[in-house]
């Protein structure tokens, strides 16, 4: 990824220009000392000045616009001024208001994000938060030092501000703490909050940028440069940062390392900003100069596949395999790209196009009507969020599918962090409480039961993409870094692993690559928790070594191989044993005999214990029984023997259900079939006593039965019977072993002649 | 001859009429011829003087523009270690950022360089135990 840098010959502002802010349909307007705000287009073309007010200006920001489409009367921006007040101005230049707020300069302020209040800070180290109309609300904080930057928090609830050498994140409401922390050797020049990651940047007189979460935990901090850091500012999609200083605009990571550094010829950058694609971004300079920057050389990879985006309208794609170069060009800029699963979508201004891997020429395209701030895809459709349209889901033809929708979707915070496809479903983490999960049917846009729930917020999620929707599961990081994985469909939360930095299901299979205390660690077959799961640590691979540094993210688990990024940048790539994708083949179109022929050939306990797991799930007993032996398990062996001899179907769900430790499950499936009899013997088997006694009470039948085997359990046990509903039936219930003996046989000779039973083949 | 006793006017040998006498006269041709070369002298006095003035200048004005020179060399000079110093700088700077770039492609090389041993290891094994 690198910047081009386009700047003008001659300055348009004859002194000092102080900030920049691109509005809603992308033009850039600048402010500067010379009293002047003036109007660039998007290729960095003076459009006229739009108006000079007797101010020197120290800030600009336009208010913020959620879609395209509504903008009715919000086409004002506000500037700070160095005598106190700040100016509401419309864009053509007419002044609205302006409003006495500070003594001395205003030197910055923020809309929040829904635009119904306005914060200013000032010289006298004031915090002010105004109405929309500009009417004083409140004195939020009072600082000894001048205050040089201030940002909103996500949710409009807090607000982050710089004084002296100190951080300051400070909640609207009056009754919560302020936090507060030194973050620099110098003043603090310049802070950023993003929305979306919930990540902070700031910059200093230390010639230092630092990245911090919002606890105020550092997350990384650069080597000093050669000049203080004056300006820092967040992609809107919180991918990337821009960092300014004397002649120097870098393209930082979220995770801070660099991408590019550009030299400018501005002087100082003292304000960045970012159009709202997050395609370009434009700096105001110190010495009168606004220069403007386009992120070129966007890469992103698929199997053999890369595709680069080389200008803002031309694509290159480049088969490694086949040594084939192929060049999309399009009409407008491209905003956002995605590959995988045998398709290239290429969202751009106006148009989206679908191209599939094996043929560039004829792609499918649709109009868009909004700036799309997301694609993500699945092997049958992909998902495009936008800011009206919302979440929306397309078939690879270009057929929009639906529109899942509910009640507090905010589409502009959501990344491929907080929502997730699959081929039947889509999970979304609900902003509004951000410890619950939505589930949507992919087909209708219908939501799938009620929200799962945690008790801490969910910061990552991830659904698995092959099988069929009853095998759907949803993994989850919460903020403490604990992996958690569920079934969509009657969801159980199970924990999977702690200081989790990173987790990915695998394209093609359910494998899940996770970094775990920086190793990586492969999950084989994680729906063997809900199987057995004395089998888990069977199926987990742990790849040693500590190569993959602090952070490691998981950027690809294609096939066999895990792509990981590191800290400092670097990508790694790791492999996998290609066996597990094998065996999910074989199982998958239930070729049992050679999945076992391939763990005979491989030898490899971690194999057996994934093929026990997965024939378990499956409901094939003979594999289960190969595998069980082939792991010398010989308590399980003897169980699945014993499931084998059961006559019916129903009886044999039931034991594989009380296998997978779920008794009520199986007792429902008794109950259904009218196996009352096993029912009750099967909770005997678990001194289940009490349930035991309230079947047989409720089917009229077997009391007996029951007070013979808890009668014969208390002589074994020498306890007294002290259960009350026992005393109070053994007295009323007469218990003979013969006649006992003969109805349970009886029960038997039923059983197996059932239509339909049958012994396991 | 005649001219001595008339003392006045007198003849001379193309028989012109003279006022002054012959002698006089003479001396005064000589003066006259010897003015005129005296004049002529000085002339070429004045031109030879006026081209060496302008050697002279022509010279000085060299002699200006040397030392012009020579002070804007010193100070280039003596500017040029901090030039250096800058430039070094900068330099570095490009070769820290290449250093890690370079560092961040090796990472990647080299973990490709594993795969593929491993995916050689593998390989290996499939076909050695299908023989």
């Amino acid at each position: 990824m690198r910047l081009k840098i386009t700047q003008s010959t001659s300055n348009v502002h004859t002194d000092l220009a102080s900030a920049v802010g691109w509005n809603p349909t992308n033009e850039l307007y600048s402010c500067s000392d010379d009293k002047n705000v003036s109007k660039w287009d998007m290729n960095g073309e003076h459009q006229g000045q739009v108006c000079s007010l007797d101010a020197f200006f120290t800030d600009l920001h336009w208010y913020p616009v959620g879609s395209k489409r509504e903008k009715t009367g919000s086409d004002v921006f506000v500037v700070s001024c160095t005598d106190g007040t700040f100016k509401i101005v419309n864009k053509n230049g007419r002044l609205e208001k302006s409003v006495e707020a500070h003594r001395g300069a205003v030197i910055s302020l923020r809309w929040n994000y829904e635009g119904t209040a306005l914060v200013t800070a000032g010289e006298d180290g004031l915090v002010k938060i105004w109405s929309r109309p500009g009417l004083l609300r409140s004195t939020l904080s009072t600082t000894d030092n001048s205050i040089y930057s201030i940002a909103w928090g996500p949710d409009s609830d807090q607000v982050l501000f710089a004084s002296g050498k100190d951080l300051t994140i400070k909640p609207l409401q009056p009754s919560a703490k302020q936090l507060q922390w030194k973050a620099h050797e110098g003043t603090v020049l310049k802070v950023d909050w993003n929305p979306i990651n919930n990540l902070i940047v700031s910059g200093g007189e230390d010639c230092r940028y630092k990245v911090w979460d919002c606890f105020g935990r550092l997350l990384y901090q650069s080597s000093p440069c050669d000049h203080a850091v004056t300006s820092v500012s967040w992609c809107p999609d919180g991918e990337l940062f821009a960092v300014g200083s004397f002649n120097l605009l870098r393209l930082c990571d979220k995770t801070g390392w660099t991408y590019a550094k550009e030299k400018t010829k501005t002087g100082s950058l003292l304000n960045i900003g970012w159009t709202t694609d997050g395609t370009q971004l434009a700096g105001a300079g110190g010495s009168g100069a606004v220069c403007f920057a386009q992120i070129i050389d966007r890469t992103i990879e698929w199997k053999r596949i890369s595709a680069t985006l080389e200008e803002n309208n031309r694509i290159r794609i480049q088969d490694v395999l086949s040594e084939t170069i192929e060049e999309l060009d399009f009409r407008d800029r491209v905003i956002k790209m995605s590959l995988g699963f045998n398709h290239l979508i290429v969202a751009t201004a106006t148009q989206c196009s679908i191209y599939n891997t094996s043929n560039w020429n004829t792609p499918h395209i649709f109009d868009l009507k909004e700036t799309v701030n997301l694609i993500l895809q699945c092997d049958k459709c992909f998902l495009m969020v936008d800011n009206f349209n919302g979440i929306q889901l397309f078939s690879y033809e270009g057929r929009q599918i639906c529109n899942p929708k509910f009640q507090g979707l905010r589409t502009e915070f959501l990344n491929g962090e907080s929502v997730c496809v699959s081929g039947d479903t889509v999970a979304v983490i609900d902003r509004s409480d951000s410890k619950a999960i939505r589930f949507f049917d992919a087909a209708g846009g219908k939501q799938i039961g009620e929200p799962v729930t945690h008790t801490l917020e969910i910061t990552e999620i991830a659904l698995n993409q092959t099988g069929p929707n009853t095998d759907r599961k949803l993994i989850f990081i919460d903020r403490n870094r604990d992996l958690y994985i569920t079934p969509v469909l009657k969801p159980s939360l199970i924990k999977l692993g702690t200081m989790v930095d990173s987790a990915v299901w695998n394209d093609t299979s359910d494998m899940l690559a996770t970094m775990i205390d920086q190793k990586l660690v492969v999950w084989y077959y994680p729906n063997a928790v809900y199987v057995d799961k004395d089998l888990v640590p069977l199926t987990k691979y742990v790849k040693e070594g500590s190569e993959f540094g602090k952070v490691p993210k998981i950027c690809y688990f294609h096939g066999s191989r895990v792509t990981v990024r590191r800290s400092d940048g670097a990508l790694m790539t790791a492999t996998v044993a290609p066996y597990p994708l094998l065996l999910y083949e074989h199982t998958q179109s239930s070729q049992w005999d050679r999945a076992t022929r391939l763990c005979r050939y491989v030898k490899d306990n971690s194999l057996w214990a994934c093929l026990a797991a997965m024939s378990i799930h499956h409901k094939n007993l003979n594999t289960a029984e190969v595998a069980f032996a082939a792991l010398e398990e010989l308590d399980k062996l003897q169980y699945v023997l014993h499931i084998k001899d059961m006559p019916t179907e129903e009886g044999r769900s039931a034991e594989l259900a009380l296998f997978r430790r779920r008794p009520d499950e199986a007792e429902s499936i008794l109950l259904q079939a009218g196996l009352t009899y096993r029912a009750i013997k099967m909770n005997i088997r678990l001194f289940n006593w009490d349930r035991a006694l309230e079947l047989a009470v409720n089917y009229r039948t077997h009391v007996d039965t029951v007070i013979y085997f808890r009668q014969k359990h208390l002589e074994a046990a020498k306890r007294q019977e002290t259960n009350k509903r026992f005393l109070q039936y053994v007295t009323s219930v007469q218990v003979e072993e013969e006649a006992i003996k003969a109805k349970i046989q009886q029960e038997k000779e039923k059983e197996s002649q059932r239509p339909g039973a049958k012994r396991a083949a | 001859m005649s001219s001595v006793e008339n003392r006045g006017i007198t003849f001379d040998e193309l028989f012109r009429i003279r006022v002054l006498d012959p002698d006089k006269y003479s001396q005064t041709e000589n003066l006259k011829e010897e003015c005129s070369a005296f004049t002529e002298n000085i002339q070429t006095l004045s031109t030879t003087v006026k081209t060496l003035i302008d050697a002279v200048d022509g010279q000085a004005e060299r002699i200006e523009n040397e030392k012009l020179r020579a002070v804007g060399t010193c100070n280039q000079a003596t500017s040029e270690v901090e030039v250096r110093k800058r430039k070094k700088k900068e330099l570095q700077a490009i070769v820290a950022e290449k250093k890690e770039e370079i560092e961040r492609l090796n990472v990647q090389y080299e973990s490709l360089l594993k795969v593929q041993q491993e995916q050689e290891l593998l390989i290996a094994k499939i076909s050695d135990s299908n023989m």
